[in-house]
């Protein structure tokens, strides 16, 4: 009897998006480990179905592994996830010109934030501010650009409103993701002769394979197998990886996401949710 | 009224490949709507928006062939939306339809008369075609005439 798809949930805000999942799902379907994805206009939405078991992995974002931890109590694992899903930092840009040379010095400025529900442009860097001292709607103003929110910022819109912003001379600061700074500096979106890195959050780790604490071992080492065999080397295999933004498939681990649980607690985020 | 029927015979040959006969003729179609760069067969939804260009271009020529109009050169590009893409992928939490929602382009011509009578040989083309008036009552079409030197 053939075995039974592992039904795998994903986010997506974008048609071109499921053609990456079909692409690894074929990639599972010929390592004789079937698999069907489930996708999802929010995480939200994602997370109610890996609780609710309608979906066996959910490809969650750094808040919806937080929000999953927090909804099992715990009772939930990270398999895998992306090389560069570790470790990333964001970045809090100003203007060179206007002389802002430290984290202070932000005091009585706007700052310009991805989507409210961004980890990495929103909820990580005002984490890194107030724990410098800066209270936001007190020390600081937060000017927000909510795209496609409940998305948790996977789509770069809002972030890159937020540079826009900051490059307008409508905000005097803005917060981008690392990867996403390297990306606009070398496509011209960015002039580094006119920004510059005032402050860096601590390295945080990204999106990962959530599975609730009951998923069989076995089915998560036949799934994770078939996962691991997905290598750069490959050029069959390096298209989709480039598409996923990848070099190495890595085994999960949860040691990066203190700073998110800490700031979702401490700007009430999922209160403010109703979650 | 006299009725007339037209018949497709439509097959699955292969794998995203479906393949329509009619009357003398064959064609491939591939994907319902593709996301892809590129396909190995064009999709129902180009067809659509293809099929909609072609009466509207062999419209216009039969209104030419009436005025006497002779024709240099007759172009239509179009784009079309449909509500919402994500609806027909299945993404769960998404509203709105699969459908199409809009469909805009133009037509470019260029012909041997007064831009006032090709808008009326438009005008004409756009009452009499097939496509326009079935797709303009569920989608907004808008094509605009460019007479062009």
């Amino acid at each position: 009897m053939a075995k039974s798809p592992i039904l795998v949930g994903a986010v997506i805000y974008d048609p071109k998006v499921a053609l990456i999942w079909e692409i690894i799902k074929n990639f599972f379907e010929q390592r004789g480990c079937p698999m069907d994805c489930v996708f999802y206009s929010n995480y939200k939405l994602q997370v109610d179905a890996l609780t609710a078991g309608h979906i066996h992995i959910a490809w969650n974002s750094p808040l919806a592994w937080v929000d999953a931890e927090r909804r099992t109590a715990g009772r939930c694992r990270a398999i895998a996830m992306r090389d560069t899903d570790r470790d990333r930092v964001t970045h809090i840009l100003t203007q060179k010109q206007n002389g802002l040379q430290k984290l202070g010095d932000l005091r009585g400025k706007t700052i310009a934030t991805g989507a409210k529900d961004s980890p990495q442009a929103t909820l990580l860097p005002i984490h890194h501010l107030q724990k410098g001292g800066l209270q936001p709607g007190q020390d600081f103003a937060v000017r927000r650009f909510d795209v496609l929110v409940g998305k948790h910022g996977d789509h770069v819109g809002g972030e890159r409103d937020a540079l826009g912003s900051l490059q307008k001379g409508e905000s005097d600061a803005c917060a981008v993701l690392d990867l996403n700074w390297q990306t606009w500096q070398a496509d011209g979106t960015a002039d580094p002769s006119r920004l510059r890195v005032l402050a860096t959050t601590d390295p945080f780790d990204h999106c990962n394979f959530t599975v609730l604490e009951n998923f069989p071992k076995e089915d998560e080492r036949r799934w994770t197998d078939a996962l691991f065999q997905m290598t750069y080397d490959n050029p069959e295999h390096r298209e989709m990886m480039d598409l996923e933004g990848l070099k190495a498939w890595l085994p999960g681990r949860t040691s990066g996401y203190a700073a998110l649980t800490e700031a979702a607690a401490e700007q009430r985020f999922f209160e403010e949710e109703g979650a | 009224m006299t009725e007339h029927t037209w018949t497709v015979r439509v097959e699955r040959v292969g794998e995203k490949h479906a393949r329509a006969y009619t009357r003398n003729h064959a064609f491939s179609v591939g994907e319902q709507a593709g996301f892809e760069e590129s396909d190995p067969h064009p999709s129902a939804v180009e067809y659509l928006l293809a099929a909609l260009g072609g009466d509207l271009i062999r419209g216009f020529e039969t209104q030419a062939a009436r005025k006497r109009v002779a024709v240099d050169a007759l172009e239509l590009r179009l784009s079309g939306r449909l509500n919402n893409p994500l609806t027909h992928l299945g993404v769960v939490g998404e509203t709105g339809h699969p459908g199409l929602e809009s469909a805009e382009g133009t037509l470019y011509v260029s012909a041997d008369a007064d831009a006032a009578v090709l808008e009326e040989m438009w005008r004409e083309t756009l009452t009499r075609s097939p496509l326009f008036n079935t797709l303009r009552r569920c989608a907004a079409i808008a094509i605009a005439l460019r007479v062009m030197p």
